[in-house]
């Protein structure tokens, strides 16, 4: 892949991180194929794909919480804030958890000690990054439970995880993710498992405390809704690779891979009930050989053709930052959405 | 026409605190709910965690003991008190699809053996091999699935073999419980495809979920949960196009839909605001 195949904004500023062909293998398995993109600052990307894809491994390699014992992180080049990052996990600057990136997991309440207040778990990134004494940290914890809109903030300090519902306990999360402004926040499937009301105020949130900090978010979802509402920027993951990428409105409006178009002709859509909800038929394959010498996606696709089955596609580079990966897509562009 | 399973001022109330001494409070996890769904119709139900929308599927089956009021399937109230052996026809007629389709399969038994399982209690037993097609083939699978284990079966196939247990009673009522929460929005169009297919069988549904967009598309007529309370009953169409009360209205702005960009984040901020007499203080 070369360097002008990457997902990146048009926007003149260096990226924050940029990752070239990261893979991750899990023994023999391949699971996440060469995978390049950049995240700008101030900018909220969204990595979309069905369950397997690859996203939170994609998003736990970079952060460099991966398992080396399971699996091996490989690539040409990972940089932040123009730092070299290894792939290996080992070699993160000082303070790259918690100071400079955030991670916001997709159980709130599997993320939490249920055994500690809320309040000395947040007070806790203080105590160990910033050297404050227990006191202060308290303090900074409550203002940092006011700033996520936990009312009383103060008194809920004192509180264990078990007396929060399970959106205060995903602001809980947020609040720690984001305690130390880093520059990064990966949320993987922050509103999966909350009230769609709850949904839309921790995505408010997430979005206000993206344009204080100038912080880029990394949101992993499968809700295409909620990436048009909130991402300026989607990339597209199947089967471990990506197969688009581009900007927000490009991609729900006018996608060219069949896979995207795919997916947003599944969503049961609240403003057009008489168009039909269609299924992508099949099921993802299984990773052994999902690249092998033809497009992983061709046995689910309806616009394949002959060459589809015998050769893998490779990334296309489009105008205005956008990806395809398809050898189709010109047919895919022009057929209606 | 008339109504296959209807609840009658049904109300139902969670003991908190005192379980053992029975000195508790009970909180109201049903007030007064009163609903009916016909043949080949689907009645959605709508609300957020703790809306009560579970408790009503899990009291209709008899789950749930102490409640007042009356469930009626075919027109006779339903007593859950009573003998299985009298309960029968509605035991066999209304079945439960899960959110966990894990949840409603043995995961050291074969599909074969749970399938079996599931005809030899229906009002017609009959469990040979072609019976046994017949019922996958239904739910748009094959044979090769009936010597393998839950394990070996990804989300989607899985609710698939959980629909199907359900459906070898041959049952005139499907209550579901968030079926395609935990799925992928691809296979979640799957399996609406199935439940449509099933509808157009005469099948009734009484269809749970936090998802408007699904409810628009499936259901018939959706009723809003909250509180334990129904808050607003309509046809479909007519409730997501102009709803009646502010709840229902709050909740189809916070569902993220595929126009008006911004707008959920808006509407969100916009509600977290201060009121200007907060601000003032």
């Amino acid at each position: 892949m070369t360097a002008q195949e990457i997902i990146s904004a048009a926007a003149p500023t260096a990226p924050l991180l940029s990752v070239r062909d990261l893979s991750v293998r899990a023994g023999a398995l391949p699971l996440v194929h060469e995978i390049s993109f950049d995240l700008e600052p101030g900018t909220m990307t969204a990595l979309v794909g069905e369950s397997g894809s690859g996203k939170s491994l994609t998003a736990q390699a970079i952060l460099g919480l991966l398992n080396r014992e399971v699996y091996a992180v490989a690539g040409t080049a990972m940089t932040f804030q123009g730092q070299a990052l290894g792939f290996d996990g080992q070699s993160r600057p000082r303070g790259f958890h918690g100071e400079l990136t955030g991670y916001v997991m997709q159980d709130p309440s599997s993320a939490l000690d249920p055994t500690m207040t809320v309040g000395r778990q947040i007070a806790e990134m203080f105590v160990v990054h910033r050297g404050m004494d227990r006191r202060s940290a308290l303090g900074e914890a409550a203002r940092m439970l006011d700033r996520v809109r936990i009312p009383d903030a103060g008194a809920r300090i004192d509180d264990y995880p078990h007396q929060f519902s399970g959106g205060m306990k995903q602001r809980v999360l947020i609040a720690m993710a984001v305690a130390l402004s880093p520059r990064l926040l990966v949320a993987d499937e922050p509103t999966t498992a909350l009230d769609v009301t709850v949904q839309a105020d921790i995505l408010a949130l997430i979005d206000d405390l993206r344009r204080e900090m100038q912080m880029a978010v990394l949101i992993i979802t499968h809700d295409f809704g909620v990436v048009y509402q909130c991402a300026d920027r989607v990339m597209v993951m199947y089967a471990g690779k990506l197969v688009e990428g581009g900007a927000t409105l490009q991609i729900t409006e006018s996608g060219r891979h069949p896979y995207t178009r795919g997916l947003i002709a599944s969503i049961p859509d609240l403003d057009d009930l008489d168009r039909p909800v269609v299924a992508i038929p099949g099921q993802p394959p299984r990773p052994e050989r999902s690249w092998d010498g033809s497009c992983a996606f061709q046995p689910r696709c309806s616009f394949k053709a002959p060459r589809c089955a015998a050769e893998a596609p490779e990334m296309e580079t489009l105008g205005g930052g956008a990806l395809v990966r398809c050898f189709e897509w010109r047919r895919v562009e022009e057929s209606p959405s | 026409m008339t109504a296959v399973l209807a609840v009658e001022h049904l109300n139902f109330g969670y003991p908190i605190g005192g379980l053992i001494s029975g000195t508790g409070v009970a909180v109201k996890a049903l007030d007064d709910v009163s609903l009916s769904v016909e043949p080949g119709r689907v009645l959605g139900i709508v609300g957020e965690s703790g809306s009560g929308k579970s408790t009503l599927l899990r009291t209709i089956v008899g789950l749930n003991r102490g409640y007042t009021g009356t469930i009626r399937y075919r027109g006779e109230a339903v007593d859950h008190a009573a003998r299985p052996a009298r309960r029968a026809a509605f035991v066999a007629g209304v079945q439960m699809i899960f959110q966990d389709p894990g949840g409603s399969l043995n995961p050291f038994k074969t599909i074969r053996r749970t399938l079996s399982a599931a005809l030899a209690r229906s009002p017609s037993p009959r469990a040979g091999a072609e019976e046994l097609e017949a019922l996958l083939h239904q739910v748009g699978m094959n044979a090769s699935a009936l010597d393998r284990r839950p394990s070996e079966f990804s989300g989607g196939q899985l609710q698939r073999l959980a629909i199907a247990r359900a459906l070898a009673c041959d049952p005139s009522v499907l209550l579901c419980d968030e079926p395609t929460s935990a799925l992928d929005v691809s296979i979640q169009a799957q399996i609406l495809d199935l439940f449509g297919r099933l509808k157009r069988e005469g099948r009734a549904f009484i269809f749970v979920t936090h998802n408007l967009g699904v409810l628009g598309h499936i259901a018939d007529t959706i009723a809003v949960m909250h509180r334990g309370r129904v808050v607003e009953v309509g046809p479909a169409r007519e409730l997501i196009a102009t709803p009646q009360q502010a709840y229902t209205a709050a909740l189809i702005a916070a569902s993220p839909r595929l126009k008006h960009r911004g707008a959920l984040l808006e509407h969100a901020r916009r509600r977290l605001a201060p009121t200007p007499a907060e601000a003032a203080s």
